[in-house]
C-alpha cells in the first residue's frame, strides 16, 4: 500500500509568469505554422504582418474610428440592458404574478437565436448604431433578469422579518437588504452580459451596418485582407476581455465581504477602529 | 408593584392552509401579562407555535384572534420597543460587526454620529472591543450571538424577545452566554421573553416560566422560579432546583426522571 503523504500537497499560487509563458508559445506555434507550412499570407498571415498591418490601421485612424463605434453600441446596450434587466428581475422576484405574464415572452427570445432576429430588427431600426444597441439589449438582458431575479429571491426569509421587526419601509428593506444581498448574483450576470454584449454589436454589424469592427471585418474579407481580419477579431477580443475585467475589478471592490476562494483573509482589530474609538471619546 | 407590559389576550392564530392543505391552529386562545423588567422563559414541544407567538409580539404576523397590548396600545406592526434574537444569529455577512449593530439606528433615522457612538458603546458592553470591523464569517458562534445581541439592544428596546438564541452554540459557550444574557439584563433593564428547549437554562435565567402544550397550544404551567440572584451555575445541582425541573418536566409530559440513591460523588471522596 503506498504510504499517505504526511500533508495534504497544497496547490502552487498561480503565478502571472505562466500566463504570459503560454501566450508567447501560441504566438511562437502560429507564427511557426505560417512561416513553414507555406500557405499565402491572404489564408495565414504571420503575427508579424498582423501586427505591421494593426499600426497601419492604427495610424490611419480607421481602427480606432470603427472600435469606437463597436464600443459605444456595447458600452450603450450593456447600459440598458441593466436598466432594463435588474428592474425587471426584482420586479419578478416580487411577484409570481408578474413572473408569469412576462415568462413566455422571455422564455421565447431567449429560445429564438438572436442571429435569425437581427435582420428583422435591421430592416425595422436601419443599419445605424440603433439596431446594434437593440441587439445587444437583448443578447445581455435575459442573463442580468435571471441573476438578479434569483439574487433577490435567495434573501433568506430570517432577514426579511428582522428589517419588519425593526419597522424598515420598503426601500429600506431594498437598501439594506435586498441590493447587497443580490449583489453577488447580479455580478455574476453582469459578467456573462458583458462578454455577450461585445457577441450582440458584432452580430448586427455582420449583418448590415455603416461602421464597426464587423464591418471593418467582413470588408477586410471580401477583400482578401486576412491580416485586417485578424486585427479585427483580435481587438473584438481585447475589447470584451477589457470589459470583463472592468467587471471583475468592480465586483472586487464591490464585494470584498465574500470570502475568495481559498484565500486567508486577515481581519479583526484594526488601527481604524481602535482610532474612531479615541476620535469618539475625547 | 411592578406595571404590566404585555397583556396577551385569548391569542389564537391559525395558518390559513395553501390549496387543498387545512388549515393550522397553531396558538389556542393563550392569555398572559408580563410585569416591566420581567424575565420569562416559555418552554413547549417542538412545532408547537413558539416562534409564532415572538412574530405576533414582534408585530410580523396578526393574530387571527385576540389581541396583544404593549405597554397599554394594542399591537399593530412591528414596534420600535422591540427587540429580537433569532435562532441563529441572522447577521448581515456584507457587514461588519458594527455595521450591524448599527442597522437597527439607520432604520430609525438616527443621526449618524449618534448612531455610531451608541453602536461603540454596545460593542463595548459585550465585550467585542477590536472586533468592530470584523465581518460575520470571521466571528465565532458566540461571538456571532453576542453581536446579535448587541444588535437587539441597541435602540434600547423595552421588550427583548429571544427565540432559542442559543440553541445553536456548544454547552460551554453557552454557559457562558448564560453569564453574558443576565449581565446585560441586569445593567439594561429590559423585559426579557426568552424561548428555549432547555430546562436548565429557562430555570437558571428567568423569574417565570411558560410551558406550551402541543400544537395548538395552550398554557399548560405558569411556574414561578423563586431562585435567588444573582443565579449561578451550581445552583442547578440544589434539591430546589431539581422540584422546579420536575414540574416543568411533568407540564411537558416527560417522564419522570428515576432518582437514583444517593450516593458519595468522586470528588467528594477525594477532597473528603
Ligand atoms: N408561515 C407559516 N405558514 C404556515 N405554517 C407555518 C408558518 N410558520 C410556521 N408554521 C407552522 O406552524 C407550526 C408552529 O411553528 P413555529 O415555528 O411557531 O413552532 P416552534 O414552536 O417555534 O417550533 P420549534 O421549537 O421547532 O422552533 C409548525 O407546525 C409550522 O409548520
Ligand atoms: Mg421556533
Amino acid at each position: 500500500m503506498a504510504a499517505l503523504p504526511r500533508t495534504f500537497p497544497r496547490l502552487p499560487a498561480p503565478s502571472r509568469r505562466y500566463e504570459a509563458l503560454s501566450i508567447a508559445v501560441g504566438l511562437a506555434l502560429w507564427w511557426a505554422v505560417a512561416r513553414l507550412s507555406g500557405l499565402p499570407p491572404f489564408i495565414l498571415p504571420t503575427p508579424g504582418q498582423v501586427l505591421r498591418r494593426g499600426w497601419d490601421a492604427l495610424q490611419s485612424g480607421l481602427l480606432l474610428r470603427h472600435t469606437w463605434v463597436t464600443l459605444q453600441e456595447v458600452l450603450v446596450g450593456l447600459s440598458l440592458g441593466v436598466l432594463l434587466g435588474a428592474p425587471l428581475g426584482y420586479a419578478l422576484a416580487k411577484s409570481r404574478r408578474l413572473e408569469r405574464i412576462f415568462a413566455p415572452y422571455i422564455v421565447a427570445s431567449q429560445a429564438v437565436p438572436v442571429v435569425a432576429i437581427a435582420p428583422l430588427l435591421i430592416i425595422w431600426f436601419g443599419p445605424g448604431m440603433q439596431s446594434k444597441v437593440l441587439i445587444t439589449v437583448l443578447i445581455t438582458f435575459f442573463p442580468l433578469l435571471m441573476n438578479t431575479l434569483v439574487g433577490v429571491r435567495s434573501v433568506p426569509e430570517e432577514m426579511y422579518h428582522l428589517l419588519c421587526s425593526l419597522g424598515a419601509r420598503r426601500w429600506q428593506v431594498l437598501r439594506y437588504l435586498e441590493i447587497p444581498a443580490a449583489l453577488p448574483m447580479f455580478f455574476s450576470g453582469l459578467r456573462i452580459a458583458a462578454t455577450l454584449s461585445v457577441v450582440g454589436a458584432v452580430v448586427g454589424e455582420f449583418i448590415a451596418a455603416r461602421e464597426g469592427l464587423g464591418l471593418l471585418i467582413n470588408e477586410a474579407r471580401g477583400r482578401y485582407d486576412t491580416a485586417l481580419v485578424f486585427v479585427g477579431v483580435l481587438t473584438l477580443m481585447v475589447l470584451a476581455l477589457g470589459l470583463y475585467a472592468a467587471v471583475r475589478y468592480a465586483e472586487k471592490r464591490l464585494l470584498t465581504w465574500q470570502r475568495r476562494n481559498g484565500q486567508a483573509v486577515v481581519t479583526g482589530p484594526g488601527p481604524r477602529a481602535s482610532s474612531f474609538v479615541k476620535e469618539a471619546t475625547p | 408593584m411592578p406595571s404590566t407590559l404585555l397583556d396577551i389576550r385569548h391569542l389564537t392564530v391559525v395558518y390559513a392552509g395553501e390549496g387543498r392543505a387545512p388549515d393550522l391552529p397553531v396558538l389556542d386562545d393563550l392569555s398572559f401579562a408580563v410585569d416591566e423588567g420581567a424575565f420569562v422563559a416559555i418552554l413547549g414541544p417542538s412545532g408547537c407555535g413558539k416562534s409564532t407567538l415572538l412574530r405576533v409580539l414582534a408585530g410580523l404576523l396578526p393574530p387571527t384572534r385576540g389581541q396583544v397590548w404593549l405597554a397599554g396600545r394594542p399591537v399593530q406592526g412591528p414596534q420600535r420597543q422591540v427587540g429580537m434574537v433569532f435562532q441563529n444569529a441572522n447577521l448581515l455577512p456584507w457587514r461588519t460587526v458594527l455595521g450591524n449593530i448599527l442597522l437597527p439606528l439607520q432604520v430609525q433615522g438616527v443621526p449618524e454620529a449618534q448612531a455610531r457612538r451608541r453602536a461603540y458603546d454596545m460593542v463595548r458592553l459585550v465585550g467585542l472591543e477590536g472586533f468592530e470591523d470584523t465581518l460575520p464569517r470571521d466571528l465565532s458562534g458566540g461571538m456571532a450571538q453576542r453581536v446579535a445581541l448587541a444588535r437587539a439592544l441597541v435602540h434600547n428596546p423595552r421588550l427583548l424577545l429571544l427565540d432559542e438564541p442559543f440553541a445553536n452554540l456548544d454547552a460551554l459557550t453557552r454557559e457562558s452566554m448564560w453569564g453574558e444574557l443576565l449581565r446585560l439584563w441586569h445593567t439594561q433593564r429590559q423585559t426579557v421573553l426568552m424561548v428555549t428547549h432547555s430546562i436548565t437554562e429557562a430555570l437558571l435565567l428567568a423569574d417565570r416560566v411558560l410551558v406550551l402544550g402541543p400544537r395548538p397550544a395552550r398554557l399548560r404551567l405558569d411556574l414561578r422560579v423563586p431562585l435567588p440572584r444573582p443565579r449561578h451555575e451550581a445552583m442547578r445541582f440544589t434539591p430546589r432546583f431539581g422540584h422546579l425541573a420536575e414540574e416543568v418536566r411533568a407540564a411537558l409530559g416527560l417522564r419522570r426522571a428515576p432518582r437514583p440513591a444517593p450516593q458519595p460523588l468522586p470528588w467528594d471522596t477525594i477532597a473528603g
